[in-house]
């Protein structure tokens, strides 16, 4: 026993040089990795074991193919666990070095220079200007007693908040993707509101600057206590130049006894180029626990980037009379793939959901809502409603919608509707007749039938989320 | 300002316009009458651009060539078609498209664009020159609008963007006598020396608010006859057999 | 219980299918059921059934080894004026087209052939194709309306020995060909039965072809029933059922849509009761341009039972101006029945008109309150309204005749239903 301990630590000493600061984790998924990022990572035992524990899961389990976007087959030991794939000196040293096309889309969003830079992992010396502006809105949390930090920090502070609700909501024992989370996460973000505080700000990834880079597999865990109220922005709102590379993150949110959690994502990935070459595999697991009574969650998700998008945020309604929403934007263009959707399951009573998704499928693209509706026997006067909408734009692409509908309760009421259609000729003539050309008239009339979906947005998210809706189908109407 | 010359349009292979003729020169009010089917929406869709007819013929608009230019071009230039049925478009906000295409000819013409609270001003200025109710702003465009309503906004947007050609396909069909004198309103407080009107319309009724200076009868696709405004009455009694 | 089967079909191939012409594709067939089994949860057409576990309940499978039974049958619908054929326990008892030009129909029997390939991944159609007995092959002629309906008659006198039947119709309605079938399966004997049924359709260029299925069954039986429907140009299919009275029953309705302007219509009532579960699954495939198709599919249920609805709509990238329309509605009386149902749109064209819509719920409270204080006692007042909530399904029959039989025939069953 003693002697393969030794072992161990002698092919430790081996794998890994002591000079933290300059090496990667080498390529491949074992326990020796897990056991790596949790060394260099300072964690507690309790950490790794949990980690590992996940690992040992991940060796039953098998990637899920039942999905309608098929991929090639990824190589799991082929990538990278710790450190991001491109050291810093594959990185590009100056904006001049990057894509016009990402410059020009920049623009069109209307993206500081500051940001963009930031956004594409150019090394900026210069203190960036929002790193004071983070530190202010830090304090003033403090102040509130809102816990806002990347997860690993809260590992180290926070372990009693961590241990009890980390995979609470998303088991170690899910499904492949969020149990390879669950043993090689890097880092994310920690929300604690405390009881009966309203968060005074909109949390987002973009103030939390400078946290370490979180890498491909993040993980958010935000506890809403009784009570309290949070808007939590998740903004991918610039396209990051990745070649085919697997996202599996995880979010867990809990909101207990009259709490209320609003979760907004804008996700514009690199979606690989107009021939469907790279982008980004968007295979994330997304669930909320409305575990108090009265509580309630709110997912918005404006999905525009990535070459797949594979996820499904939904809603655990256990306390009587919670609440959870899905509204989703959902645009696939060029070869671009989604299959995203959401799952309600009502178990309290009186629990409430509403589902509203737009699809938008142009070039050769595929866009699939996929959902389920499952209504507990013991979720009295459970209320759904479901509308599902799709706009397909030429012949080459498909919209596809699949809705799983399980009531088990006489008391509870399901609506589900769904319809596809495309721009009539005549609705395009009309905006032309106006002075109109035939980019703004698709644009205005897309972010018409988006609009149940862009008006859940908080305002500074929205007028982004209407240019991208834009940007993102250029080229799609001939 | 618009001249078509010996105009020909057929639609999967139906003949539906022969050799149309029309001068309308700047500042005058041409009526164009004629039974159903004669090819009066054919033309307005024409003059504004729709596509899936076969063309034959020229039309000169402002010294230009029209078919040169795009439909949103001609609306740039000042071409505006009131819809004999204006579409409805889910989830836009009115008030939001009249402010999205108000600048984008703007634009084009090199003027400043306005900002929100610019074009608020002018629109509710408008609405009320025009009594129509500034409520319908706020609605979905043209979404669950009725007749009436439909057509008040297509009169508003075109005493909003000031147009130089107007051309009114059957917007008097369907109206009620207080929303007919709202669109006869709007026409006449836009009539200046330097804009034209073509109104396209099956009964003789918007003309009795609206004078004419030329009635034209359009039948199996030309005009058959062209006469100043007493020939409308006259079709009213005679009805166009006679022609 | 696969092993039993094939001791079964081995037995079967003896005695009763050695004189077939088809007998070799018949083997072919069992085995490839032996190799996949019976329809398992995984299989997503199953998701929401577990047949293993309700096939296991039934023991001892056994298949007909007697050809002759003798059966003095009487017309067991007698509402409105028909045509027949009738099959007893599997096997050819005898027909009648009084009503007919026998010139213009050929009838025949399936065992003569054609054979059946071993393919596909349906377990039960493969089952049947091992299994079917004499099956019936009937052509209406070009031009042909039929002037009475068509009621094929499955007459079933079940025992310990006898319990598993296997059913087979090949219908073939030629270029401007008209024809009512009305297929009812009546069990005569309380012993439960295993029925097991393909059918195939094929209706040509501006023919009509309505399907109506009227079960006379126990609630212990089992009934599986394939729909698999062909349709050319300006043609259409029509197919109603009204399920009632079996501890499991699915209609399996695959409607392909090849040519322009054809329209397939699958609509249907469910009424589950006492453990019950009853599933309509339809597939419709646009592939023809300005295509059309319509399902409806209303569900009542109570004490412990389930209702399925699994529509799917597929249009292919060719088939524009599609119109498809999909609407599943439930009513759920107790705290143990369960609704599930997954209406779904695959959708490659984009100048087409789809939509479908699901609700699922109890009675509207506020409307028995209304009939109660117009005097209805709250009993009547329910019957009324689940009677009001699936007669709008029986509205969608285009046959007078037989629409006012489903709406007798529904009265009689709410009746007997609480």
């Amino acid at each position: 026993m003693r002697e393969k301990e030794l072992e161990k630590i002698k092919e430790y000493k081996y794998g890994f040089s002591t000079d933290i600061e300059d090496v990667k984790a080498p390529k491949g998924l074992n326990k020796k990795v897990i056991q790596f990022i949790s060394k260099i990572k300072n964690e507690p035992k309790w950490m790794l074991d949990w980690r590992l524990k996940a690992y040992d899961r991940l060796q039953k389990l098998t990637e899920p193919d039942w999905q309608k976007p098929k991929y090639p087959k990824i190589n799991y030991q082929d990538l990278y666990y710790y450190s991001a794939p491109k050291s810093m000196k594959d990185k590009p040293k100056n904006l001049e070095d990057l894509d016009p096309k990402l410059l020009e889309t920049y623009k069109k969003l209307g993206i500081p220079l500051q940001e963009q830079k930031k956004l594409n992992n150019i090394a900026v010396d210069a203190v960036f200007d929002s790193v004071s502006v983070a530190t202010t809105f830090k304090e003033k949390l403090t102040e509130k007693g809102i816990i806002f930090c990347p997860i690993s920090e809260a590992i180290q502070k926070h372990p009693d908040l961590v241990k009890k609700y980390l995979g609470s909501v998303i088991p170690l024992t899910d499904h492949y993707f969020a149990t390879l989370n669950s043993a090689v996460f890097t880092d994310g973000s920690f929300v604690y509101i405390p009881k009966n505080v309203r968060c005074p700000m909109e949390l987002s990834t973009y103030f939390r600057i400078n946290a370490s880079e979180t890498g491909q597999f993040e993980r958010t865990l935000i506890i809403a206590d009784e009570g309290s109220y949070v808007s939590y922005l998740e903004g991918c709102t610039a396209p990051m130049r990745d070649e085919n590379q697997l996202h599996a993150a995880n979010v867990e949110l809990i909101a207990l006894d009259n709490a209320e959690i609003k979760y907004s994502t804008v996700q514009n990935w690199y979606p690989g180029d107009k021939d469907g070459k790279g982008g980004i595999y968007n295979f994330v697991t997304k669930r909320g626990a409305c575990r108090g009574k009265n509580s309630k969650i709110s997912w918005t998700q404006v999905e525009t980037g990535s070459a797949i998008t594979w996820k499904y945020p939904s809603c655990i309604l256990q306390g009587d009379n919670s609440v959870g929403e899905f509204y989703s934007i959902a645009i696939t263009n060029n070869y671009q793939k989604a299959d995203t959707g959401t799952k309600m399951i009502h178990l309290g009573k009186n629990t409430k959901s509403k589902i509203i998704s737009k699809g938008i499928s142009a070039g050769f693209a595929d866009n699939t809502y996929r959902g389920l509706v499952d209504i507990n026997r013991k979720a009295e006067n459970a209320r759904n409603y479901t509308q599902c909408d799709s706009l397909l734009m030429g012949s080459k692409c498909g919209a596809h919608t699949i809705p799983y509908i399980k009531n088990k309760n006489s008391s509870s009421n399901i609506e589900h509707e769904a319809t596809t259609s495309k721009i009539s000729e005549e609705q395009l003539f009309y905006c032309n007749q106006r002075g109109l050309n035939q980019e703004e008239a698709v644009s205005l009339i897309v972010n018409g039938f988006c609009k149940d979906v862009l008006q859940q947005l908080p305002m500074e998210f929205a007028v982004e989320a209407q240019k991208l809706v834009g940007i993102s189908l250029e080229g799609s109407v001939g | 300002m618009l001249k078509i010359n010996n105009l020909s349009a057929k639609i999967e292979n139906k003949q539906i316009l022969n050799g149309l003729n029309l001068n309308v020169k700047a500042g005058e009010i041409h009526a164009i009458m004629g039974p159903n089917g004669s090819g009066k929406s054919t033309l307005a869709n024409i003059l504004s651009g729709k596509k899936g007819y076969e063309i034959s013929g020229s039309i000169t608009y402002q010294d230009k060539d029209l078919f040169k230019l795009e439909i949103e071009e001609r609306a740039h230039n000042g071409l505006f078609l009131a819809f004999q049925y204006p579409l409805e478009i889910p989830g836009v906000n009115t008030s939001n498209f009249l402010k999205t295409s108000l600048n984008a000819i703007r634009k084009s013409n090199g003027k400043k664009e306005l900002d929100a609270l610019e074009f608020l001003k002018i629109i509710k200025l408008k609405a009320a020159e025009l009594k129509i109710d500034e409520k319908i702003l706020n609605r979905q465009l043209n979404v669950g609008f009725s007749g009436g309503e439909k057509k008040k906004n297509e009169i508003l947007q075109m005493s909003l963007y000031e147009p130089n050609m107007v051309i009114l396909d059957e917007t008097d069909s369907g109206l009620d006598i207080d929303a007919l004198k709202i669109v006869a309103n709007g026409v006449n407080s836009l009539r200046d020396k330097k804009r034209s009107f073509l109104i396209i319309t099956h009964y003789q009724r918007l003309l009795d608010y609206i004078k004419p200076d030329f009635v034209h009868v359009l039948m199996q696709g030309k005009i058959a006859k062209t006469g100043c405004s007493d020939l409308a009455l006259e079709l009213e009694k005679a009805g166009y057999e006679k022609i | 219980m696969i092993e039993e089967l094939k001791n079964t079909f081995d037995k079967f191939n003896k005695k009763i299918s050695i004189k077939d012409k088809i007998v070799h594709t018949r083997l072919d067939n069992f085995n490839a059921f032996a190799k996949i089994g019976f329809p398992g949860k995984s299989l997503e057409d199953w998701k929401f059934s577990n047949f293993n576990k309700i096939i296991s309940k039934f023991k001892n499978i056994r298949v007909n080894l007697e050809e002759k039974i003798e059966l003095e049958f009487n017309n067991f619908i007698t509402e409105f004026e028909h045509n027949k054929i009738v099959f007893v326990n599997g096997f050819y008892n005898k027909h009648s087209f009084e009503y007919e030009n026998e010139d213009k129909i050929v009838f025949d029997f399936l065992k003569n052939g054609p054979a059946y390939k071993a393919s596909g991944n349906n377990s039960l159609n493969l089952l049947n194709n091992a299994f079917f007995t004499d099956g019936l092959l009937l052509n209406v002629k070009e031009g042909y309306s039929f002037q009475k309906p068509l009621i094929v008659y499955n007459v079933f006198k079940a025992n310990k020995n006898n319990n598993f039947f296997n059913h087979k119709l090949i219908i073939n309605v030629e270029k401007n060909a008209n024809l009512e079938l009305v297929n009812n399966n009546i069990n005569l004997n309380s012993e439960p039965i295993f029925l097991n049924t393909s059918n195939f359709f094929h209706v040509e260029k501006y023919a009509v072809l309505k399907l109506f299925q009227i079960n006379h069954l126990n609630n212990q039986d089992l009934n599986y029933n394939l729909n698999d429907a062909t349709v050319l140009e300006n043609g259409v299919f029509e197919n109603f059922i009204l399920t009632c009275n079996n501890e499991f029953f699915k209609n399996d309705v695959f409607c392909f849509l090849k040519e322009n302007y054809s329209s397939g219509f699958i609509n249907g009532c469910i009424l589950a009761n006492n453990n019950e579960e009853h599933e309509i699954k339809t597939f419709t495939k646009h592939i023809g341009e300005s295509t059309k198709s319509y399902q409806k599919v209303k569900s009542v249920l109570d004490k412990n039972s389930k209702s399925i609805f699994q529509g799917k709509i597929y249009v292919d990238s060719h088939a524009q101006k599609t119109d498809g329309y999909q609407l599943s509605k439930a009513i759920i009386l107790d705290q143990n029945s369960e609704f599930d149902s997954k209406p779904e749109l695959e959708i490659y064209a984009d100048d087409v008109k789809c939509s479908h819509g699901s609700t699922s719920g109890n009675l509207d409270e506020n409307a028995i309150f209304y009939l109660m204080s117009r005097g209805l006692s709250r009993s009547d007042a329910r019957k009324l309204l689940i009677k009001g909530f699936l007669e709008d399904v029986i509205e969608t029959i285009t046959s007078e005749k037989i629409k006012k039989y489903f709406s007798k025939r529904l009265s009689i069953l709410l009746n007997e239903y609480r």
